[in-house]
């Protein structure tokens, strides 16, 4: 049986995504961790496109992929750790936390592998919609029609972030 | 969806990104050339002496000039020499993001040549359509901003692998100033999506080719130039092309490569290809911003008798008018990348605290300003609520 060629992008992105994950936890350079982020989110990204959302899929390229990346990065080249600097051990949250992720991980697998098909894989979520599912228009009207309030409630929110993070860079000490 | 319409994807990729690099070593001699003209120099002129001039002199046209093509094959040496230079890797350098700087330097701006349209659709028999473009991704212009956000991460890695003093701090200034000119590009062209009404590329070239109202208040007619985004959105037009500058990192906001200060920047301890891909990946970026001039600004393809050309009922017609719009497309994007050039022999540096108070308190508030007003030339007539038609959502549909 042949797979459909939107199911082999899902499953080579899917596993993009997984390893790429476990690249960041686990490096010891916090560089390497943040270059291992891009795959992560091209893998994303991609998956977005597949279902249909390609507006989202370019606001995570040009948001996570392009600005919030960049500024991890920046932070980083700019304290410029050294590698005697860099702590060796693991603490015990981390993994614990590795350790179930990885767990959920072989579950998932393990129900695809008992259904012995990656047919279909696609169709558990991307359903039948029409053309202008996910497009800059479908997004926007309920945002600005319906759900005009929170939607800019939030901005207020995120104005008050902005303000607060400003405020306390500038705390006398 | 059969298997041709696969092949003619790959021929029209083949097509663009084999046209754009063979473009770049030719912007190197003319950039070259344009310096030694603006300081009074002659520039390359030994290699290849036997070429255009000496044809001219050998048909008696010119005898004595100067040899203003003596160097035309200058580009050719150029290559041969990166390509056979030894490729040093530093011994303190970190290998794998080392190796892979360069190609981030290079792939952002030549996938944003994915989704420039060159032209309009030819209909060469019926049915069959041959699109002058790569992809007409409905999101356009965001696909483009997504990509060029990627084009950072060349000069940080750059500078970040090659572990010494100067690339790092090239590489930083690279970070910095590129988030924050990104900010005010993203602000001018959002005003552009406004007045257009739509993110596809290709719909904006034919909002301009259609007319409207210009700076919504005058009428205008389409067919001649008044309809482009130039005459239509004036603030933008400049804001977008000093981001354009200050995005491919070029003079006055080369920053990051500085000479005088970081020896060669981001790029210092690069020889050999390596150079040649960030230096390759300037120019494509260079030509990509060039592209997105002339499209959202300069009408794209369309040039005055376009109209009258195409409403001729000859096949042969409409490729001579789509033949012309792809010379006056290339034509308009080497004239941003001219600019470019003419500009860099042109004004000194800007010095880095400049630069930012440049960005964060001229272009972005200048940007916000337009946005608004834009916003607030553009709004709808108001209309009885329950016949308004949703603007959005039948722009979207017809892009499918």
């Amino acid at each position: 049986m042949m797979a459909k060629l939107p199911d082999i992008i899902f499953l080579v992105s899917a596993l993009v995504c997984v390893a790429s994950a476990v690249a960041i936890v686990s490096r010891k350079n916090p560089v390497y961790s943040v270059v291992y982020m891009l795959p992560l989110f091209l893998g994303m990204t991609t998956i977005f496109v597949l279902l249909q959302a390609t507006f989202l899929a370019a606001v995570q390229m040009i948001v996570y992929g392009g600005a919030i990346l960049v500024l991890f990065l920046f932070v980083l080249m700019l304290i410029n750790l050294k590698p005697e600097e860099l702590r060796d051990d693991f603490s015990l949250v981390p993994r614990v936390l590795t350790t179930l992720g990885a767990a959920m991980l072989a579950g998932v697998i393990a129900v695809f592998a008992r259904r012995g098909s990656t047919d279909g894989l696609h169709h558990a979520f991307a359903r039948d919609v029409d053309a202008a599912f996910g497009s800059v228009g479908s997004l926007a009207t309920p945002l600005f029609k319906e759900l005009v309030v929170p939607f800019e409630l939030a901005s207020v929110l995120i104005v008050v972030a902005i303000v607060g993070a400003v405020l306390l860079a500038k705390k006398k000490v | 969806m059969g298997w041709e319409l696969y092949v003619l994807k790959a021929v029209a990729v083949l097509l663009i990104f084999g046209g754009v690099l063979s473009v770049v070593p030719f912007l190197v001699f003319f950039e070259r050339k344009i310096s030694a003209f603006i300081q009074d120099r002659v520039g390359p002129n030994r290699v290849g002496l036997a070429g255009p001039d000496s044809l001219l002199e050998a048909f008696g046209f010119r005898k004595g000039t100067r040899r203003v093509l003596g160097g035309w094959l200058q580009p050719l040496a150029d290559v041969i020499k990166l390509f056979t230079k030894e490729a040093l890797i530093p011994a303190h350098a970190d290998r794998p993001l080392y190796l892979l700087a360069p190609l981030f330097a290079v792939l952002p701006p030549l996938l944003a040549f994915v989704v420039i349209p060159v032209g309009q659709d030819i209909v060469v028999s019926s049915g069959v359509l041959v699109k002058l473009q790569v992809a007409d991704l409905h999101v356009g212009i965001l696909f483009v901003l997504a990509v060029a956000s990627l084009s950072a991460y060349g000069l940080a890695f750059g500078g970040w692998a090659s572990n010494s003093k100067f690339p790092l701090l090239g590489g930083v200034r690279a970070m910095a100033q590129m988030v924050s000119y990104e900010v005010g590009m993203v602000l001018v062209i959002l005003a552009l999506v406004m007045s257009y009404d739509s993110v596809s590329l290709r719909d904006m070239v034919s909002r301009q080719a259609a007319g409207g109202t210009l700076l919504g208040i005058w009428d205008c007619d389409g067919d001649w130039i008044w309809g482009w985004g130039l005459f239509h959105q004036p603030l933008a037009f400049v804001l977008f092309a000093i981001c354009a500058l200050a995005e491919n990192n070029r003079l006055p906001f080369d920053l990051p490569e500085c000479e005088s200060e970081l020896v060669g920047g981001y790029h210092t301890e690069y020889s050999s290809m390596g150079f040649g891909m960030f230096f390759q990946g300037e120019y494509i970026a260079m030509m990509a911003m060039g592209g997105l001039l002339a499209t959202m600004f300069l009408g794209g393809w369309h040039y005055p008798g376009y109209a009258w050309l195409n409403a001729s009922d000859s096949l042969l017609v409409h490729l001579l008018a789509a033949l012309i719009g792809l010379a006056v497309f290339g034509v308009k994007m080497l004239g941003f990348v001219f600019f470019a050039m003419w500009v860099r022999w042109t004004l000194p540096r800007f010095r880095w605290d400049q630069l930012m108070r440049v960005g964060w308190k001229g272009i972005i508030p200048l940007a916000l300003a337009n946005l608004v007003l834009t916003a607030a030339l553009n709004l709808p007539a108001p209309a009885p609520a329950h016949e308004k038609p949703d603007r959005n959502l039948t722009a979207v549909t017809r892009d499918r």
